[in-house]
């Protein structure tokens, strides 16, 4: 297909795909092949060395030496190797200097900034090809009486030959070396998988999202399948409740349980029980009920979409009830549990906020690479972006499990019947009901206990039993702009989505380019197994500098917002267009429309009703998405989720706010909820969740 | 229906734009909470009130890493709270130098002129009283090494590599008693992601001991929270926190009336007496209740952070 300008300007569609293709690819496949970059680079090295008082010789902190090596020559002499190439010796002989001396490197001029920093910049000498020419670092710091610090003299510096440098430093300092060099290799996917402390994080990650997800299936398959074949009361009532579920406070849920349930939670003093769910059992037990709504929703549009004759056909094969629900009810609705069993996974693995707030010291690894980033010594970006790449390569696997599992399993059948339900007996009704009651109080419990603890005054961190409006006074004081931002974030994020979502899936059913049709379908699936965390170092990595500084601005939010519920908004839309019969549209040229006119007038207002409610439910996502948005924002923009994130992980925290704004947040999502799932013709028709 | 889809969009976006920036807006990132942050900059606005201040408070670990990240493109003018040893001259690329008229009254300042000081606060030993019965209450530093403690949950300890209170605590308390001790704490105590943790993680009883900054100490007890505050009789850790403008900081003229104001005497004066944090102005007298630091056996950091954090990881991180 080619593009050039003619055919682009006839065809709008063309120019679109072109553009889409561009973003797209920047977003997802250049900001992961960055952080596959970063994975692989290795500092240069670094280590402190310790000079030492009167005529002690200088000692190298063995714990940081990194990237060099070092063996002892005499007592005041210290010979630096990298990569096993000899670099340099240090002579402390003389008190209050060093001598840097080497065979093989010759330093340039150095240069001292007007914090104290030296900068030395070296390269290879001769025919030696040691290492390429990079700069050494030397900072000083000196540790003086209680509250003095750095009151030693700044480094001074000599250089006697280009082999040769003399430095004067202050007495007992402490010397700070640091190169600059880059190299490239697989060091960081060593310490990676021979640390204790990063393995722990794989497997307590893989257990929590197993676990949690085959409880969560069992349960919830169960529950649907009851409410699929049983006629029983309030059943619209109860999917939506569910629905509602589905949309969990940010953080504070999690928090909520910690309340009632950790060491002197309520529920725990109320019961003088000496327990603590704070621990990978209490991780495990509070993701069950964040992902159950998912598994029950896709899996009760699976039992009622069954042709009822199946059924019929198996009983009058002589097969009994068990055997027609093994045989034929199941293995029909499996595409629809795998894809809910595969939500509620990928949600589980890639939660941050539950192990976060319910445990000690529990790593996982959204937690690993938060921590990894966010670390105040500059941060190590180039494990992050390891624990990164294992985490994206895990979910793809996941996918690549559920595609091959779900490829060899497809059921078409022609629906000719409604399936009956049967009128359950009495003893029947009532377990299903008891059961029903406490698998949704279970999924409310932090829903309801962030309401009620709203009210309430919170002083130290510690609830009170003093009812007060104040949190919300207070919310409305100091938070009224994050409410602002997340709406406007929120909204632009969506409405970006579901154009560009509606646009790329009418190009991939409609249109089928060559190449660049079959590229987009791929495209928007990528984000699917970027889990948020990563998603957001891959965006601060290509969007640090110019000319894409967008670091800091709302802009980086909305598209991370964008690009992570893309997928579903191309998916929904697809499914509404294959729908649509072409010869409509083609009715619409042969009048003499344009493409963009007959799209416009007759395919767009066909499609949107199915897309509306997909582009609600992506809206409730958005707002609540923590994981990338806590690496993301940046004052001003400081979105709902950021002012819960912030209250809640202090120890003098302003609990009450942060409830207060959890409250609202809740609020905000179960009004358009609560309109897509009454005035909608058919919520469960346009679940975008199946793919 | 094209025509109502711009007109949304155009909302949303215009929606967007009058939350730009001011000029009369200066940004303060923070790791302290809004027990020290509220009251004083109540007093801001009240003397004033044309400057907004946006407040971001996150962990240590976060706000460092956020600066370092930002460095290109700085959104934050201030940086109030933190180390003065660890974060700041650990960080000095990051801080603007200001010769602040107020420093002159402090007990301690900068050569460089980044750091401006803002406060001294010792770590106490914090116990859960619903945990642990009075006679069992630790009066040493050493007593934490008592296996008991681990049977009873462990001991609450920040890691240095991400709290600049755990970084002085692990410092301090390897000069008082060498890295021999650090070495048998960590293996009696849970490590904690950050002193919020820690604190919380005895408040909450989820651990029985543990340390923490005394000012939160002292308010907690006057709340009456099931806690007690202890200064060990061997060795208590102090640290210095600061406050620095930060470098290329969007606002920086309006950013140097903040920080001014943030050491003034009246806002020294508010620290004393709501927080009960201890002023590091030769002219405000330390808070009532908190015990005269010529008293106590005081230790502060004394090695550079990247040593202490290479040393604590190879204990712990294995």
């Amino acid at each position: 297909m080619k593009f050039n300008r003619i055919h682009a300007l006839k065809d709008p569609w063309k120019f679109f795909t072109l553009v889409v293709f561009i973003v797209l690819t920047v977003l997802t496949v250049v900001s992961q092949l960055w952080i596959l970059r970063t994975s692989v680079q290795e500092k240069g090295g670094a280590f402190t060395l310790r000079t030492g008082q009167a005529d002690q010789p200088a000692e190298i902190e063995a714990e940081t030496l990194s990237g060099f090596t070092v063996h002892q020559e005499t007592p005041s002499v210290i010979a630096l190797a990298r990569a096993g190439h000899d670099f340099f010796s240090i002579d402390s002989s003389v008190p209050g200097q060093i001598i840097l001396s080497s065979q093989t490197t010759s330093f340039g001029e150095p240069a001292l900034d007007e914090d104290g920093k030296l900068t030395i910049p070296y390269g290879a000498t001769g025919q030696s090809a040691a290492h390429k020419p990079a700069t050494l670092q030397i900072e000083q710091k000196v540790f003086g009486a209680l509250f003095q610090s750095s009151t030693g003299k700044r480094l001074q510096v000599e250089r006697l030959a280009p082999g040769s440098l003399r430095i004067q430093h202050a007495p007992r300092a402490y010397l700070n070396f640091r190169d600059s060099s880059v190299r490239f290799g697989l060091g960081n996917y060593i310490t990676f998988f021979t640390t204790g402390k990063y393995l722990d994080a794989i497997v307590n990650s893989l257990l929590i999202a197993l676990t949690a997800t085959v409880v969560a299936g069992v349960v919830g398959t169960m529950l649907a399948y009851l409410y699929a074949r049983y006629k029983m009361p309030m059943t619209s009532a109860v999917i939506s409740l569910v629905t509602m579920a589905s949309v969990s406070p940010p953080f504070l849920g999690a928090y909520a349980w910690r309340m009632l349930l950790g060491s002197s939670g309520i529920v725990t003093r109320l019961l003088g029980l000496n327990w603590t769910i704070m621990g990978m059992h209490g991780v495990i037990w509070v993701i069950i009920w964040l992902i159950f709504p998912v598994v029950f929703l896709l899996s009760y549009d699976s039992f009622v979409s069954i042709d009822n004759s199946m059924r019929e056909c198996s009983y009058s094969l002589g097969a009994d009830r068990r055997r027609t629900f093994f045989r034929i009810e199941l293995p029909l609705a499996i595409p629809g549990i795998v894809t809910g069993l595969y939500m509620a996974l990928m949600t589980a693995f890639t939660d941050f906020g539950t192990p976060y707030i319910i445990s000690l010291d529990l790593n996982t690894l959204p937690v690993l690479i938060y921590k990894e980033f966010m670390s105040e010594v500059g941060g190590n970006y180039s494990i992050a972006s390891t624990g990164s790449v294992v985490m994206v390569l895990l979910s793809s696997a996941v996918l690549l499990v559920q595609r091959l599992y779900l490829a060899k399993r497809s059921y078409a059948s022609i629906k000719t019947q409604q399936p009956s339900a049967r009128t359950p007996s009495a003893a029947k009704k009532v377990a299903i009901e008891i059961l029903t009651l406490t698998l949704i109080a279970m999924a409310f419990v932090p829903h309801i206990t962030v309401l009620v603890t709203s009210f309430f005054k919170w002083e130290a961190g510690i609830l009170s039993s003093i009812p007060t409006w104040e949190n919300f006074v207070r919310l409305f004081n100091l938070s009224l702009n994050s409410i602002w931002v997340t709406l406007t974030t929120g909204t632009a994020a969506t409405l970006l989505t579901f154009s560009v979502g509606i646009g790329i899936a009418y190009v991939i059913v409609k249109k089928r380019y060559p190449f660049f049709g079959q590229a987009l379908n791929i495209l928007v699936m990528i984000p699917y197994i970027i889990p948020g965390t990563v998603l957001a170092i891959g965006f601060i990595l290509i969007f640090n500098k110019p000319p894409l500084l967008l670091t800091g601005t709302w802009l980086i939010l909305v598209l991370a917002y964008f690009v992570r519920k893309l997928p579903y908004a191309v998916k929904s839309a697809e499914s509404a267009l294959y729908r649509i019969h072409p010869a409509l549209e083609e009715a619409a040229r042969s009048l003499g429309a344009t493409p963009a006119k007959s799209f416009w007038d007759v395919t767009f207002p066909l499609m949107i009703g199915g897309v509306i409610s997909g582009a609600t439910l992506s809206f409730l996502q958005i707002m609540t998405e923590i994981s990338s948005t806590i690496m993301l924002y940046r004052p001003p923009w400081k979105p709902m989720t950021a002012v819960i994130f912030e209250n809640t992980i202090d120890a003098g925290a302003d609990f009450g706010v942060a409830s207060a704004m959890t409250v609202v947040l809740m609020v905000m999502l179960y009004v358009p909820l609560y309109f897509i799932t009454t005035k909608t013709r058919k919520p469960k028709e346009t679940r975008i969740e199946e793919l | 229906m094209k025509r109502i889809l711009i007109f949304v969009l155009l909302i949303a976006v215009a929606g967007l734009i009058p939350l730009a920036a001011a000029s009369n807006t200066v940004t303060i990132y923070t790791m302290s909470g809004p027990e020290i942050t509220t009251p004083i900059l109540d007093a801001l606005r009240a003397k004033y009130p044309s400057i907004t201040v946006n407040l971001v408070k996150a962990g240590t670990g976060e706000i460092v890493a956020r600066l370092q990240a930002e460095k290109n493109n700085p959104a934050a003018d201030i940086l109030w709270g933190g180390d003065n040893l660890a974060v700041f001259d650990g960080n000095s690329d990051l801080f603007a130098a200001y010769d602040s008229p107020e420093d002159k009254y402090m007990v301690s300042k900068d050569p460089n002129h980044k750091w401006h000081a803002f406060t001294i606060f010792c770590q106490a030993i914090l116990v859960n009283t619903n945990l642990v019965k009075p006679a069992d209450y630790p009066k040493n530093a050493k007593d934490l090494l008592n296996p008991a403690w681990k049977k009873a949950g462990g001991v609450a300890l920040a890691d240095p590599n991400k709290s600049g209170t755990g970084y002085t605590i692990v410092s301090g308390l390897s000069s008082a008693f060498g890295w021999d001790f650090i070495e048998k704490l960590v293996q009696n105590s849970v490590v904690l992601p950050g002193s919020d943790q820690m604190f919380t993680a005895v408040k909450d009883g989820e651990l029985p001991v543990g340390f923490i900054n005394e000012d939160l100490g002292a308010t907690w007890k006057a709340q009456k929270l099931s806690i007690e505050v202890i200064y060990a009789k061997d060795a208590v850790t102090v640290q210095m926190d600061a406050c620095g403008l930060i470098k290329n900081g969007p606002n920086p003229e309006l950013a140097k009336k903040v920080l001014d104001f943030l050491c003034s005497k009246e806002a020294h004066a508010i620290a004393v007496k709501v927080i009960n944090r201890r002023s590091a102005r030769n002219d405000v007298a330390p808070p009532a209740g908190l015990p005269d630091l010529g008293n106590l056996n005081l230790f502060t950091a004394v090695e550079p952070r990247e040593v202490v954090n290479a040393k604590f990881t190879k204990i712990y991180g294995k």
